[in-house]
């Protein structure tokens, strides 16, 4: 009986650290997303200004690689992989662009760009980082709630007996 | 009035506790310095007005790796249909201070902590079992409200559009009135004179230019060739009618993509 009690006991303590952080990963999801969107807003200021000074025509979708265009490989790209707990977690691998595999995409709008178009793409950058930490709190907040949800009723079926 | 959404000031997640939660807040008898702010104003008459938007530190984490394992040794039940029976409900008013920060609530959780050591097993008390019933309230964006003046402006440029598309509408039903621009003959005069300027200007200037070479460098240099001084006349004259085409052409670009703009706002506003 007293090992049960104990047992109880611990699951409870564990419980109370699960409620704590789940709050506390809620709100360092929210201080990411608020960064990652303090990033995008300083990259659509940038780009709006570089549409200003080379005209609207030059900077725009039409200079996007279409279905036709040769292939080239992405400078940015997203792992999945488990951790050890079974909780996904996301990480990103950058590429340097070096002009053979992997090209700078603000080539795309000619080669002297002014430097707005560069902060904007490095304000980006940033913004995909703090998503992608963002994504990964979001991934543990729900694994977290998950187990609240099992342990409490685990709980109700040991107090019950 | 509409409003517009504005970024979140505070980011600060905090509880809205529920009554058994808040009784058992005020119960607390140990009265330390480090009280945290938020617990102080409940459980204290007199608040303090420190000012809340001190940047706090940051929690961290308590789930450790041995919980971790803790968690993962337990034979846990199936929870797939995880958010079927939250309750929800209708979320009331709370003044300010009642609310508690994760600061508070970390403090809280080593009280009990302490507390639960010393007493019997029957009489425990646990955070999440107080946290239940109680309200996560979330930072809220800002709104920002519209300015006055833009608003009596919108209205007014509404106003006129709409005016102006009326007296389109009813233009040949209502023969004595004509006051749209586009009907006048001096208006289309006005256009017609506008481009007669511009190709005449373009003439003028080939024209100098070709009488700058033509006759021009031979006053410079001296006696020249008739052919020479032809080739030297016609030379000039392209130069100058290629940049003066150039101009042309961007002028006439940006007139057209003026009118084509203007077009799609009236059918937009439509």
């Amino acid at each position: 009986m007293a090992a049960t009690v104990e047992h109880l006991d611990q699951i409870c303590t564990t419980l109370d650290k699960l409620t704590l952080d789940a709050l506390t990963l809620m709100q360092e999801e929210i201080d990411l997303k608020i960064n990652a969107e303090n990033a995008m807003i300083g990259g659509e200021t940038h780009l709006a200004k570089t549409r200003y000074i080379l005209g609207h025509n030059s900077v725009s979708n039409l200079q996007l690689p279409t279905e036709n265009s040769p292939e080239f490989n992405a400078l940015t790209v997203v792992h999945t992989n488990d951790d050890e707990y079974g909780v996904k977690q996301f990480d990103l691998e950058s590429h340097k662009p070096d002009n053979e595999t992997y090209l700078n995409p603000s080539k795309w709008f000619g080669y002297l760009v002014p430097h707005d178009l560069q902060f904007a793409q490095n304000l980006y950058r940033q913004a995909l980082q703090w998503l992608v930490q963002a994504a990964n709190v979001q991934n543990r907040l729900r694994e977290n709630c998950l187990q609240i949800k099992q342990l409490k009723e685990l709980k109700q079926e040991l107090s019950s007996n | 009035m509409t409003t517009h959404i504005g970024q979140i000031k505070h980011s600060q997640v905090s509880v809205a506790p529920s009554k058994a939660f808040l009784d058992y807040i005020r119960s607390i008898k140990a009265l330390d310095e480090d009280i945290p702010l938020g617990l102080q104003n409940i459980i204290c008459k007199n608040k303090s007005k420190d000012s809340p938007t001190v940047k706090q530190p940051k929690g961290g984490y308590l789930i450790t790796d041995k919980e971790k394992k803790f968690i993962s040794s337990l034979e846990l039940p199936e929870g797939k249909q995880l958010w079927k029976d939250l309750p929800l409900k209708p979320q009331t008013s709370l003044p300010d201070d009642t609310l508690l920060t994760l600061q508070d609530l970390h403090w809280l959780f080593r009280h009990i902590q302490a507390e639960n050591r010393t007493c019997d097993a029957n009489s425990k008390v646990y955070l999440h079992e107080l946290l239940e019933n109680s309200e996560i309230v979330l930072p809220k964006n800002e709104e920002i409200p519209r300015n006055r003046e833009l608003e009596k402006r919108c209205q007014k440029l509404k106003a006129e559009q709409q005016n102006r598309e009326y007296q389109n509408m009813t233009k040949n039903v209502d023969g004595f009135r004509r006051k749209l621009p586009e009907d006048t003959i001096s208006y289309q005069l006005k256009m017609m004179n506008t481009h007669l300027i511009a190709v005449f200007q373009f003439i003028v200037s080939v024209l100098a230019g070709f009488a700058f070479g033509f006759i021009g460098i031979e006053l410079l240099v001296g006696s020249l060739d008739f052919g020479f001084r032809l080739m030297l006349g016609t030379i000039c004259a392209l130069v100058i009618a290629i940049a003066e085409l150039y101009f042309l052409a961007k002028k006439l670009n940006e007139d057209l993509e003026f009118e084509t703009k203007a077009k799609n706002a009236h059918v937009k506003v439509n």
